[in-house]
């Protein structure tokens, strides 16, 4: 008992005993998350606000005679009258190498019952992006693990590279691959001691998902050993639109964090078709004047300011880097939509997922010829390069005369050589989910099918003689793996390895 | 909407007609309320109460009502009106009220803006550093 009179008594000889002057004002009304205040004639565009009973909102609409703003959290609390405070504090969330492995809400309080966050510096959620004197062209490669988009939609450090496809596509199992294989690869740099390795560390942002959804993901980050190196950020459908509107902010907050620091992230917004609904929520109910399908003027800006904070610092600068993989919902694949079109205009690159491949069995289901990456190259490993540099034009030349060859049975040697071949890279490039491939391996896989040994196999056991090699090169070979990894590219020397380590592997079979 | 911006202009217009000197004058108020009765204008109804809202701040921005818990001394008051007047450069008028529920110290307001100086404000305050604690 003692005790607390103590600690009383220390409080009371901290507080304040000068005047406390605040801005104020009174809500007015109140409907679907948004306050409508009277007074606040300080209030800062973007700033806190705070209602009775610490629930803090956001003064989004700064009007003549009143001020909207969205309430974050339960809004059923908020009356008619009730007292508003401006706080003079802009919102931000906390940062740092401490929320690794964590799961935090848009305003960074953790949700997942681990205690408080182990952080002491926090990040504005909104924030002007890098200008064009700190930045730096990409030209480190970011590997996702995933062989068709490595080789053939490479993707460089600080790129910003959309994952476009109808629902159920396995959009959200590429970035949860890539993510994986981020944690795969920090793990490899961090055990062979290397001063020069530079870590990648994830935030997965999830915009208006499922619940359920949710917790698989993140079981399954955990079971792959990722969540280590990842940082969630969640928004879920239950959430208010207020909350699924800032998570992307607070993960890009986050992200910079890592970035400013000289560190390399990767941010994953899932998915930023939601986010634009939920920001037209509120538009709507804020009564800002809608447009096309109902979205407000600023929504291709709303996009814009959230992917220009992307980007590869100078050295000067830290040389840090964020890359973002944001993914968009398409609805029955159509890509000219309002929302997939300002955000394909907005990213350097997509990754397009289509329904027909994913039911054909062909996973991950990219669409290789609406699929680009447009600065990836550049960071593109030789080695990769040297084996893959001609598979995307032969995959698109398989394309075509697959369609014409549905008119005809009577086909020239040529053109028949170039469908088994075409129908053997696509069978290469089927990976299963949660399984990313480390660059070492898929430069051997393609080695192999660039230089014919898949080629008397029947098309149909591509996928497990390729897996088969992969463990055969992996046991035996471990030295070239490294050497691969190390040097980057395809000498004589490895070349001549991989030819012996395939044709023994061809008679062991 | 257009109509309505309108008769928002018109009424500032009212206002500004209302104020002399810094300060809204009781006659001029009655003046205006008298020439509208006599020709009154298109959407007289949301003229009269865009008038009343408008007039509400702009009298709320040039008093300070003061909450008092013991007695307010003639020489606090005109310390306080001192600082008001300094503060927002224009005369402000004190209306003292009392409010026992403050224990002691005040809470003023002037338009927006409060100033809180009362003991129950610091009590609560304490009440929520040491609940907080305590969770």
């Amino acid at each position: 008992m003692s005790s607390v009179i103590e600690q009383i008594e220390e409080q009371i000889s901290q507080l304040e005993s000068k005047t406390v002057k605040q801005n104020t004002g009174r809500v007015v009304a109140v409907a679907d998350g948004v306050a409508k205040v009277d007074g606040l004639s300080e209030v800062m565009y973007n700033e806190m606000v705070e209602f009775p009973g610490g629930i803090t909102g956001i003064a989004l609409n700064l009007e003549e005679e009143e001020v909207g703003c969205i309430i974050l959290g339960d809004a059923s609390h908020v009356r008619q009258g009730d007292e508003v405070k401006t706080t003079g504090k802009l919102l931000s969330i906390p940062v740092g190498m401490g929320l690794l492995g964590r799961v935090v809400d848009s305003i960074g309080t953790p949700v997942d019952d681990k205690g408080p966050l182990d952080s002491s510096e926090r990040y504005p959620l909104e924030k002007i992006a890098p200008g064009i004197i700190e930045r730096k062209s990409v030209d480190q490669p970011l590997q996702t693990g995933i062989m068709s988009v490595d080789s053939m939609i490479p993707i460089g450090r600080g790129q910003r590279e959309l994952i476009i496809g109808d629902r159920g596509t396995g959009k959200t199992t590429i970035a949860v691959d890539t993510i994986i294989n981020q944690a795969n690869i920090n793990r490899v740099g961090e055990e062979s001691g290397d001063p020069d390795f530079r870590p990648v560390y994830s935030i997965y942002v999830i915009i208006g998902q499922k619940n359920a959804n949710v917790a698989r993901t993140i079981e399954a980050l955990r079971e792959k050993g990722a969540l280590d190196y990842t940082i969630i950020v969640t928004a879920p459908a239950a959430d208010n639109a207020a909350n699924q509107y800032l998570a992307p902010y607070a993960g890009a907050a986050i992200g910079e964090w890592f970035m400013q620091n000289g560190k390399d992230a990767l941010i994953v917004y899932d998915d930023l078709s939601k986010h634009a609904v939920a920001y037209r929520q509120i538009s709507l109910i804020l009564k800002r004047p809608s447009g096309r399908e109902a979205f407000p003027g600023d929504v291709f800006y709303l996009h814009s300011r959230l992917l220009e904070r992307s980007a590869r610092l100078s050295p000067e600068a830290g040389g840090g880097s964020l890359t973002a993989l944001p993914v968009i919902e398409t609805q029955a694949g159509d890509v000219s939509a309002y929302i997939p079109t300002n955000v394909i205009s907005i990213t350097d690159g997509q990754i397009f997922l289509e329904t027909d491949l994913f039911n054909q069995g062909i996973r991950p289901a990219i669409n290789v010829g609406l699929s680009v990456s447009r600065v990836g190259s550049a960071a593109q490993v030789k080695a990769t390069k040297q084996v893959a540099g001609k598979i995307k034009l032969e995959l698109a030349q398989f394309r075509e005369l697959a369609a014409f060859a549905q008119f005809g049975s009577d086909l020239d040697a040529k053109t028949k050589a170039q469908l088994d071949r075409g129908a053997r890279i696509v069978e290469i490039f089927k990976q299963p989910i949660l399984s990313p491939i480390p660059m070492e391996l898929q430069v051997a896989t393609l080695w192999g099918i660039q230089n014919g040994y898949y080629d008397d196999i029947p098309a149909k056991e591509i996928v497990s003689s390729a897996a088969s090699f992969r463990e055969y090169f992996s046991t035996r070979e471990d030295a070239t793996l490294t050497k691969i990894r190390k040097e980057g590219k395809i000498s004589d020397e490895i070349a001549a390895t991989l030819k012996k380590a395939y044709e023994e592997w061809k008679k062991s079979l | 909407m257009a109509q309505s911006i309108r008769s928002k202009k018109f009424a500032r217009q009212l206002v500004a007609m209302s104020i002399e000197e810094d300060r809204v004058v009781p006659e001029r108020v009655s003046a205006v309320l008298q020439a509208l009765d006599k020709k009154p204008p298109r959407e007289y109804k949301a003229i009269l109460r865009a008038y009343r809202n408008y007039l509400k701040v702009e009298v709320a921005k040039r008093e300070a009502v003061v909450e008092h818990a013991g007695p307010l001394e003639e020489s606090a008051q005109k310390q306080l009106a001192a600082f008001f007047n300094d503060t927002y450069g224009r005369t402000i008028t004190i209306v003292p009220k009392e409010n026992k529920e403050l224990l002691a110290g005040f809470h003023a307001r002037v338009g927006c803006d409060t100033y809180e100086y009362s003991a129950r404000q610091q009590i609560e305050e304490l009440a929520r550093k040491v609940a907080s604690q305590t969770i």
